[in-house]
């Protein structure tokens, strides 16, 4: 079931008020078995294979707090790493199989046709589970939390098969932490009016995002990303830009309905998005850009690594493989990859140039909060991020290829001028309506960059607050893409 | 603390009133106006002001004006018919029909008997079921008539129509145009293909059972309600590949009336009575014009007159609107015929 789509629209509210109304004792049960029920609306199969990743880290999470209890400290590491290493092992197997076999058994055949090796891969018919891994990371962080005694292992299967499953955010994050989320769990929600409105005007911006914007926007994409053959290079340039709007909206938007979500329910989930594209290098993008899942690489994997402890060359090594790691976790795809590789050598470079380049600002007088210095920053930083995007988008190697080609040798600034701009699947007036809907989104990043829009609107005279939901309301019922004829476009993260 | 909670709920109600009315008015906003008229003009009549309630497919729409029954018998009447809409559609827009009015007959053309399915089109459907009030016999027919995937886009119309903002005219913000109180005169000329014919009434072949079965229904429903039923057939002629069935179709009709009871004028076989000519008097293929329904319409008012005591309220001052609306229909005939560069003014004379 679709955040915006009907059935979730009676999904939501039934389930809220139901969640509210029943005893506090069996609340967690009845939300479990909602969240079972919202998953099964794709396909009721694939909740077995959540049941079995929900069971295998609940088990490594008891059997690490006994392991805890072994007197002898060697055996007691030796032990609690078993369970970790079999959890991680075997949910990441699962993991591989669903999501990356077919992609791995392609380049095994392409390689040994290289070496003269002919090699028939078997078809492999799977289809890859929704938000698999999203709920397996947020599953193996809990494994993770539970090992370094950050959290006690939650004893209640039921309880803990709801933090796995917990449906605002089951299927395209945030990725919660068992700290933050399995914690508010075992507590009773209590019904607060103004968090509830609160939660409720996050989900409508978030629809706006996602049906208004972001589905919009998909159409131009789509038009020039699914056929880049003699695509002129500055359609690409804008379909490129545009598509940095389309995938925050819709992944943003998305985040906000699940936050919102959880907020009706008296449960807070973490901040997925921060304005990212008013961030002023790669880094300060990756605070800004999928918070929950940058966070979970910092923590789980760029730490143990050893992180920025063991010296710059090793910092920087550590870094490229978190973001080939993350290129890999977005998409089974060598341009998945390669955009999470180009995001690991924008950081590297930026690394070792930072030396070089306060030097040179010192020379020239120049402070880093000069304004023309941080625009040129920020510009550069957009410049960069959407170049990226253009690997992350392309269908493949072999079309991002064609596309970055057309946008260096072949712009024709031209050929979008004399009406062919609304050539590219959006007409006029769907373009201005993409144009205006994308101001009030870069209207409201820069006033919620300055401080939280939601509290302030809370405190504005009730008008004027009704008139803000009325509008956000009206704007997604008659400017959203939705209704028959409309393929509900599937949110763009559903495939990670 | 009981105080404060009294205000959050009379303050969510006020909003989701404030939210209902505009949402609302939004929603007939961008609603397509096509065949908005006929329910339009439905239900600005007073209730229980009725007598005659005109219902079936385009053959019954195209075919008998209401302001013309007025004018020459007065009889009130509404032609609530509307393109493609087979018999279960029409039985719900019955009983839509009967929460408003309590009319003492019911005239019924059965064209669509030949029609095997639930629904004409989706499209057609939406005709009927976007202009009909929010009630039981909408609700009826959404579950009864469609698909469960089907169902929302009727339930709330909006979710077919919010992207004809792109398209919104004048005529969008405007009430629809009741000057024909349902009915729609075509203002087409057409022969029949050389060569066609008229079935002999005798000949049949058997209707679609879908249709035949909700047929029974509003007769079911006619009885039960204590109004007359008159089952019509407007005359139509057929296109050149039909194999003549459609006619056969409907003339079996005459055996179900019989069996039921209720009578069956099949204005196929009627032409003569009529003075109607298909060399001129068709619109198209299937529908009538408007020289057809000027005359379908007087047949229509004379069989009335002969056969069922209908009052007649002209010159009453509780149905001077009726008065005062032929004027304007004819005018507006007038302007119609003008424009469609026929004789002018034959249409209302």
């Amino acid at each position: 079931m679709l955040f915006n789509s009907l059935d979730f629209l009676i999904f939501f509210p039934i389930v809220t008020l139901l969640y509210f109304i029943i005893p506090r004792k069996v609340r967690y049960l009845f939300l479990l078995a909602a969240s079972y029920y919202f998953y099964m609306c794709w396909n009721p199969r694939y909740a077995l294979l959540m049941l079995l990743s929900t069971a295998i880290t609940y088990f490594s999470g008891l059997l690490i707090s006994r392991a805890n209890r072994i007197p002898d400290p060697r055996a007691r590491e030796r032990r609690r790493r078993l369970w970790v290493w079999l959890s991680f092992g075997s949910n990441l197997a699962i993991l591989c199989v669903f999501k990356y076999l077919t992609f791995f058994l392609e380049n095994l055949t392409r390689v040994l046709d290289l070496a003269g090796v002919a090699f028939q891969a078997p078809a492999i018919d799977l289809l890859l589970p929704v938000g698999i891994s999203f709920y397996t990371f947020q599953a193996l962080g809990y494994t993770m939390d539970v090992y370094r005694g950050d959290i006690d292992a939650e004893p209640n299967f039921f309880r803990y098969a709801l933090f796995v499953s917990f449906f605002p955010q089951l299927v395209a994050g945030p990725i919660e932490r068992s700290g933050s989320l399995l914690r508010q769990l075992r507590e009773h929600q209590r019904f607060d009016g103004l968090q509830a409105r609160a939660g409720l005007v996050r989900m409508g911006w978030g629809l706006f995002q996602k049906m208004v914007i972001a589905d919009r926007l998909a159409i131009l994409v789509g038009a020039v990303y699914n056929n880049p053959a003699g695509q002129p290079g500055s359609a690409v340039a804008l379909a490129t830009v545009i598509f940095c709007f389309q995938i925050y909206c819709d992944f943003g938007g998305y985040s906000n309905i699940a936050i919102g979500a959880a907020q009706v329910m008296g449960v807070r989930l973490m901040d997925n998005f921060r304005q990212p594209f008013l961030a002023r290098s790669i880094q300060d993008f990756w605070r800004r850009w999928h918070i929950s899942l940058s966070t979970w690489f910092r923590d789980y994997l760029y730490f143990p690594l050893g992180g920025s402890r063991k010296g710059t060359g090793r910092a920087i090594a550590n870094n490229m493989a978190v973001f080939l790691v993350s290129g890999l976790w977005h998409g089974a795809g060598w341009h998945f990859i390669l955009w999470g590789g180009l995001h690991g050598l924008y950081q590297g470079v930026g690394r070792l140039t930072l030396p070089a380049r306060r030097r040179i600002r010192g020379a020239l007088g120049i402070s880093e909060e000069n304004p023309v210095c941080r625009l040129a920053a920020w510009a550069f930083t957009f410049s960069l991020v959407a170049f990226a995007f253009l690997l992350f988008r392309a269908n493949s190697m072999s079309d991002a290829a064609l596309l970055i080609r057309a946008l260096f040798l072949d712009f024709r600034p031209e050929a979008l001028l004399g009406g062919g701009l609304y050539e590219l699947g959006l007409d006029r007036q769907d373009f201005a309506a993409a144009a205006v809907s994308v101001l009030v989104l870069i209207l409201s990043d820069l006033l919620q960059e300055r401080r939280p829009m939601g509290p302030v609107l809370e405190r504005q005279p009730l008008v004027l607050r009704w008139t803000v939901y009325l509008l956000l309301i009206f704007a997604v019922l008659i400017f959203g893409i939705y209704g028959p004829g409309y393929d509900a476009a599937a949110f763009i993260y559903f495939a990670f | 603390m009981k105080h404060l909670r009294l205000c959050g709920i009379l303050r969510t109600a006020a909003f989701l009133l404030i939210f209902s009315f505009l949402f609302n008015s939004a929603a007939g906003i961008l609603r397509s106006k096509n065949y908005a008229s006929a329910s339009a003009a439905f239900y600005e009549e007073p209730e229980g002001t009725v007598d005659v309630l005109l219902m079936g497919s385009s053959h019954m729409l195209n075919a008998v004006s209401p302001v013309q029954l007025w004018a020459e018998y007065g009889i009130a009447s509404n032609n609530l018919a509307q393109n493609g809409q087979v018999l279960p559609v029409t039985y719900y827009a019955l009983q839509e029909a009967l929460r408003y009015q309590k009319p003492e007959l019911v005239v019924l053309d059965v064209y669509k008997v030949v029609q095997d399915s639930l629904i004409d089109s989706k499209a057609s459907l939406h005709y009927t079921l976007d202009n009909m009030s929010f009630g039981l016999p909408k609700l009826r027919a959404v579950f009864d008539l469609l698909e469960p995937e089907d169902r929302a886009e009727y339930l709330l119309d909006i979710i077919l129509y919010h992207t004809r903002w792109k398209e919104l005219t004048e005529e969008d913000f405007q009430k629809p145009d009741t000057t024909e109180k349902g009915a729609q005169a075509l203002f087409t000329t057409a022969r029949p293909y050389e060569g066609w014919t008229v079935l002999p009434e005798s000949e049949t072949a058997p209707p679609a059972e879908v249709e035949i079965a909700y047929l029974e229904r509003i007769v079911e429903l006619c009885r039960q309600e204590g109004i007359e039923l008159l089952l019509t057939a407007a005359p139509f002629t057929t296109p050149e590949d039909d194999d003549l069935n459609r006619q056969a179709a409907v003339n079996a009709v005459t055996g179900y009336a019989e069996a039921w009871g209720v009578p069956f004028v099949n204005l196929m076989h009627r032409t003569e009575e009529m003075d109607f000519d298909f060399s001129t008097d068709m619109a198209d293929t299937y529908h009538v014009n408007w020289r057809g329904m000027e005359k379908v319409t007087a047949w229509l008012g004379d069989y009335l007159e002969g056969h069922y005591s209908l009052p007649d309220h002209r010159g009453e001052a509780s149905y001077s609107r009726w008065d005062e609306a032929v004027p304007v229909w004819r005018d507006w005939m007038d302007i119609q015929l003008a424009a469609a560069g026929a004789e002018a003014g034959a249409g209302a004379k």
